[in-house]
């Protein structure tokens, strides 16, 4: 019998399967990056809901606690924010009931409709966790809401303190936290922890780093050969993907990428500006990309899409396993730029303009994102004086289209762009 | 607020035809996302100007596959269409309903968008489809509204269906 333990996975699976079928059949040669992810997303998801139905265990987690912890136990791995974001992607109706539901209880309508959507799907008795896993980071939005997602579901709630201080001092102790979560999901799951299963995960994990560096290498080239969806896309398939379906993904965007520049191939448009996007790409829409390529803009990087941490060594036994998921896991984008100090999210964003030859920056000031909003006067001055680029910046909910629509978010680009000089 | 099957009671119905259901309505929203998405990336400029003259007229879409109280989407009309709605129009234009089994609803989806706008595209759709019943028209008020949508679904002409070139190596 299945006890539909994780309905918005199940829709999830549903969604994914007719628009990879529609893809497959309609394009034969476009959106191959596109197609990869809805493949990838299309089997990790599969994989959850078949355990989900055998009657294995459920943790959710947050896409910044490192997954591949998870790997070690006999469960299904759940990330929340993916599912609001997901649907919102591909479905017209989003997650925007859900979004209504948790509003409609008191919950803030400036507060993070990734966290917002789960707390609507949870009171719809749509889950049902038997654990829940966060780190404190990034953002207030994920220590407010984690307790309310735990009250709706009667799960445990496993929380790590995570330092302000990312530094070495910082990620031993972050260390010693998974240790102790560690320790906890075994109790929890009522589990020992099968450490030969996390190894493994870890070094697809590490073979996906590889093909994510190379990715990086390649895009240093003008015209870029991979197009503007890779920004969404490796938000959502790093922590959404199991290790392997994630090593996959990245192995076929490479291959991809290579054969494109091999054939000197640009984005659809001509590739007349090189952008990128210093927080987040919207999420709501998945075309946004598709379109800014056919108006010749490419996004090179968004916040989500360069990764700053190295794959992990396997070989000095768990202490120093768990020391180096800490790390990655305190440098994993929007943790590394949002839950310290303020120079890191300006720092990375004048390298990836400068290393990458950005032409422009747009900012997509996300209504639940206070740690981000609050910094874009300090963004804007330090690309313009340290780049000389412009940037622009559009209030939106990455979320919820009913904030700012995609076209009004269309007709503030095209204005952007304008003002650009474009090559011809 | 788009109506939404509540879930707030899963103990008296039965889970496996509540989660059937909002995978239906899931489904119909996903073509929904789609369809816009096609129309608003590769229609061309011709068909979008003639949607933009039918400014804020309703279109709605029926999916008898898929039965559930709302197993249709609403488009407004617009130069750059926003997302349907999922519910019946108050006040249709037109009706089209893809009248064909779910298994054979997407095959016949991808065929309407890979065919190229023109007499001979038109002309398929009125063999293949209409006269086979499995395309249903029935222009309310307006069959101007129906064409003016559907040459945008027929979007065969733009370029990204051209088969690439091969190279010397794939030659």
């Amino acid at each position: 019998m299945n006890d539909h333990k994780i309905i918005p996975y199940e829709i999830l699976l549903e969604v994914v399967g007719k628009t990879s079928e529609i893809l497959d059949m309609a394009f034969k040669d476009y959106m191959h990056i596109l197609k990869a992810f809805v493949r990838g997303i299309k089997s990790t998801v599969g994989d959850c809901v078949k355990k989900a139905e055998e009657g294995f265990p459920i943790v959710g987690h947050h896409f910044a606690f490192p997954g591949e912890m998870l790997q070690a136990y006999d469960c299904v791995p759940v990330v929340l924010e993916a599912c609001t974001y997901m649907l919102a992607a591909l479905t017209t109706t989003g997650s925007e009931h859900y979004y209504d539901l948790a509003e409609a209880q008191g919950h803030p309508f400036h507060s993070c409709t990734s966290q917002k959507g789960i707390i609507g799907m949870s009171i719809d008795n749509l889950f049902d966790f038997d654990v829940l896993v966060t780190p404190t980071a990034p953002c207030d939005n994920t220590i407010a809401s984690y307790p309310i997602i735990q009250y709706y579901n009667y799960s445990d709630l496993i929380i790590g303190d995570m330092p302000s201080y990312h530094s070495e001092k910082g990620y031993k102790y972050f260390g010693e936290e998974l240790k102790i979560m560690n320790k906890d999901l075994g109790k929890s799951l009522n589990q020992e922890p099968d450490y030969e299963k996390l190894i493994k995960g870890i070094e697809y994990n590490n073979q996906a780093l590889k093909y994510i560096s190379e990715i990086n290498e390649l895009k240093k080239n003008i015209p870029s050969p991979f197009t503007s969806i890779l920004c969404p896309a490796t938000t959502g398939a790093y922590p959404i993907l199991n290790p392997k379906d994630k090593a996959e993904f990245f192995r076929e965007v490479l291959e991809i990428g290579k054969k494109r520049y091999k054939n000197n191939q640009a984005i659809v448009g001509g590739e007349k500006i090189r952008a990128i996007f210093p927080y987040m790409s919207v999420f709501f829409d998945i075309a946004l990309g598709e379109w800014l390529d056919l108006q010749g803009m490419n996004i090179l990087f968004d916040l989500f899409s360069y990764l700053y941490f190295d794959p992990i060594d396997t070989s000095n036994g768990i202490d120093s396993i768990m020391n180096g998921l800490a790390k990655q896991a305190m440098e994993y984008p929007m943790t590394r730029q949002s839950q310290g100090f303020a120079d890191k999210m300006i720092e990375d964003s004048v390298f990836l303009a400068r290393e990458y030859q950005a032409e422009c920056a747009i900012f997509t000031a996300h209504i639940g994102c206070k740690q981000g909003v609050s910094l874009i006067q300090l963004v804007r001055e330090a690309l313009r004086d340290e780049v000389g680029i412009p940037m622009l910046t559009i209030d939106i909910d990455v979320g919820d289209k009913r904030f700012t629509s995609i076209n009004t978010i269309k007709k503030e680009i095209m204005n952007f762009i304008k003002t650009l000089d474009l090559k011809s | 607020m788009q109506t939404k099957t509540k879930a707030s009671d899963l103990d008296q119905i039965n889970k496996d035809e509540l989660v059937s259901k909002l995978k239906k309505e899931a489904i119909i929203a996903n073509f929904g996302r789609l369809l816009t998405v096609l129309i608003n990336l590769l229609a061309n400029e011709k068909s979008l100007e003639k949607l933009g003259k039918r400014e804020g007229q309703e279109i709605q879409i029926n999916f008898p596959a898929y039965d559930i109280e709302n197993n249709c989407i609403t488009f407004v009309l617009s130069k750059t269409p926003s997302d349907p709605y999922i519910k019946p129009s108050e006040n249709p234009k037109a009706v089209i309903t893809f009248n064909v089994k779910e298994d054979n609803l997407i095959p016949m989806l991808v065929d309407i968008i890979t065919t190229k706008y023109g007499i001979l595209g038109l002309l398929k759709l009125v063999f293949k489809y209409m006269l086979t019943r499995r395309i249903k028209f029935k222009p309310l008020k307006s069959l101007g509204a129906i064409i003016a949508l559907m040459r945008c679904f027929l979007i065969g002409n733009h370029d990204v269906f051209k088969r690439p070139k091969k190279t010397m190596e794939e030659v």
